[in-house]
């Protein structure tokens, strides 16, 4: 079963696009056929579809919840409900993958901490550092999982 | 007098309010749905080259760009004065229909099917996909899977799932390749299967509703939509039609460029949701629907089996025309039907893998008309130009703001049905709401706005004193 990564953001918000930028830097490293790489504005419930058949999830994301340019990983479970057809984390989507397919993947959050979110596009120099080193990390979950 | 307002409601796409006042016996009397969001395309538009119009136009909406896509493209070939490449037609019309089957699949089963499945009466914490998903999984899998094949169609076509741009003006950027084209035949028999099982398992669940559909926009209206000029259904190109409740065409054979003489627009002082009406009936009596119901009742056959099959059965249960808004939702799964078997005939003509796709030209035209057939209804882009093709001026007549004398009514019949003794329970919040989702308003499009939809709901006195708020 292919790993699944999916980079979310908006790349016209600057360094929301981390995670587009993130998922294009790891899908240039990777062999073809290594993992089914996605990206999107946001996660909506057709993903669940593509999780129900994956050996690993990997979410790509942007945070303003942690300092400018860090990166962090987490292993992460389903947790929450979609109640709003405009909102869905990675949590609330592997809820959903688990209730409609009865199972969710192994899955991991790496997120990196934005610079600035303005209507431009192109990240800031901190992010592009960052998104380079989120690519490794989801790198090194891809491989881990391959052995 | 006492006045409800519902502020904001939920489960549809954008943001809006209902009022609910009451008279001094307590009982319903009057109801109105404000839609409180604006955006203004048609202005910020003016002074952009014409070609830039279906890309731009398609921001307006993440749900259905590609209906905007196409009516701008249609109106931009006006603007060209081309007849664009039969073969480039055919693939615009096959995206449509990918939207059509991915919008309609979004409306009835991530927002409605909650209402549908576990009850209008369900509490609301638990009326969720998420519920339907457990109560149903199989229900929450189809509807997934029939809105990932309408989106991956579009991206297999446009080259992205939102936001396309490869219909442009004069037809489409790039002819289809044989590998795309069966990558596309092999989604379809699972998209059949899922709406036909769909089919079996909600037909027997909207009967089991006979109050909504007795009271959901139960009333007699004018219904407009294209048809192929033979009574068929149809969602790219033909004339427009207009019939009456009692089934008989009031006009026929109307071509876009006369619109204006058929069709008015008002503006009223407490939404930014414009209402249109058949002008030769005036406002408020010339109040029409659009969209899937009305679709349905303009025409006389689907024009494909498995879906006349079931308009037949659709009719032999509920007449001809179909009346009630209820009614929307089952219409929605037999153009899902019909959607899915039309794509499969055109994908299999001979002349789709044709490279001949677009028609280049420079403006000829001063003024361009395009209409084509949303997922909510028919949708109208008129652009006026410069000599240098800038453009000048934009009408956008969307298919929520043509429907919006309907829901205004609709929530004021089912206010007066489930609102009593001045009591506005949960179960009658929820269908105040459930009657606006089943027309699927698209406000987002229709004011050319962005957002979520949350519910508000306000009742108040004669007096103005607000008397009970809900909100979630």
């Amino acid at each position: 079963m292919l790993p699944v990564v999916i980079g979310i953001g908006n790349p016209l918000r600057q360094d929301d696009g981390l995670g587009w930028r993130a998922a294009g830097l790891l899908e240039a490293k990777l062999k073809t056929g290594a993992a089914a790489i996605h990206v999107c504005h946001q996660l909506t419930p057709e993903f669940a579809a593509k999780l129900a058949n994956t050996s690993l999830a990997i979410f790509l994301d942007a945070s303003v919840d942690q300092p400018p340019g860090e990166t962090r990983q987490l292993q992460i479970q389903p947790d929450g409900q979609y109640t709003n057809s405009h909102h869905l984390t990675p949590q609330k989507l592997l809820s959903l993958t688990r209730d409609v397919y009865g199972a969710a993947p192994p899955a991991v959050l790496i997120s990196g901490g934005v610079f600035e979110t303005n209507l431009a596009a192109g990240l800031t120099e901190g992010a592009e550092l960052c998104a380079a080193r989120m690519a490794e990390m989801a790198a090194s979950a891809l491989a881990r999982n391959a052995a | 007098m006492p006045t409800y307002t519902i502020d904001p409601v939920t489960r549809i796409e954008g943001h809006a309010k209902i009022t609910i006042e009451l008279g001094d016996d307590g009982q319903v009397a009057r109801a109105r749905f404000h839609v409180t969001q604006f955006r203004g395309f048609e202005k910020l538009c003016e002074g952009r080259p014409f070609y830039e119009m279906p890309a731009l136009m398609a921001r307006i909406c993440g749900i259905c760009p590609v209906s905007h896509l196409i009516a701008s493209s249609k109106a931009c070939d006006a603007i060209l004065a081309v007849a664009i490449p039969a073969n480039g037609a055919r693939l615009r019309r096959i995206v449509n229909l990918a939207q059509i089957l991915q919008s309609h699949a979004l409306s009835v089963f991530h927002l409605s099917s909650p209402d549908l499945l576990l009850g209008m009466d369900a509490p609301p914490e638990t009326r969720h996909l998420f519920g339907v998903a457990a109560a149903a999984p199989e229900v929450a899998r189809d509807g997934i899977r029939l809105r990932q094949i309408g989106q991956q169609i579009i991206e297999l076509l446009g080259g992205r799932k939102i936001h396309p741009a490869w219909v442009v003006p004069g037809g489409v950027s790039s002819p289809l390749t044989e590998e795309k084209r069966d990558a596309i035949l092999a989604m379809l028999p699972d998209g059949l299967a899922a709406v036909e099982r769909s089919l079996d398992r909600f037909r027997g669940i909207f009967r089991a509703f006979p109050e909504e559909i007795a009271s959901f926009a139960n009333f007699p209206s004018l219904f407009v939509g294209l048809t192929d000029g033979q009574s068929k259904l149809e969602f790219y190109d033909g004339p427009l039609r207009i019939v009456g409740a009692d089934g008989e065409v009031v006009a026929s054979h109307l071509q876009p460029e006369d619109y204006p003489q058929y069709f008015s627009e008002v503006a009223e002082p407490d939404s930014f949701l414009k209402s249109a009406y058949y002008g030769k009936m005036g406002y408020p009596e010339g109040i029409y629907r659009v969209g899937p119901l009305a679709r349905l009742n303009v025409v006389a056959s689907c024009g494909t089996p498995r879906a006349d099959h079931e308009l037949g059965a659709l009719r032999a249960f509920a007449g001809s025309p179909l009346l009630s808004s209820f009614h929307y939702h089952q219409a929605r799964l037999i153009e899902m039907l019909h959607t899915i078997e039309k794509s499969e005939e055109l994908l299999n003509d001979l002349d789709i893998l044709n490279p001949h796709v677009r028609a280049l030209a420079e403006p000829n035209c001063e003024e361009g008309i395009g209409i084509s057939e949303a997922p909510r209804g028919t949708l109208l882009h008129h652009y006026k130009v410069d000599k240098n093709g800038l453009i000048r001026w934009a009408n956008l007549i969307i298919a929520t703001g043509q429907n919006n004398l309907a829901m205004n009514r609709g929530v004021e019949q089912v206010a007066r049905y489930f609102v009593r003794h001045g009591q506005l329970t949960d179960g009658a919040l929820n269908r105040i709401e459930a009657v606006i989702r089943s027309f699927d308003p698209c406000l987002s499009c229709s004011t050319h706005a962005i957002g979520a939809m949350p519910l508000d709901v306000e009742l108040r006195s004669a007096g103005g004193e607000l008397l009970d708020h809900r909100r979630r």
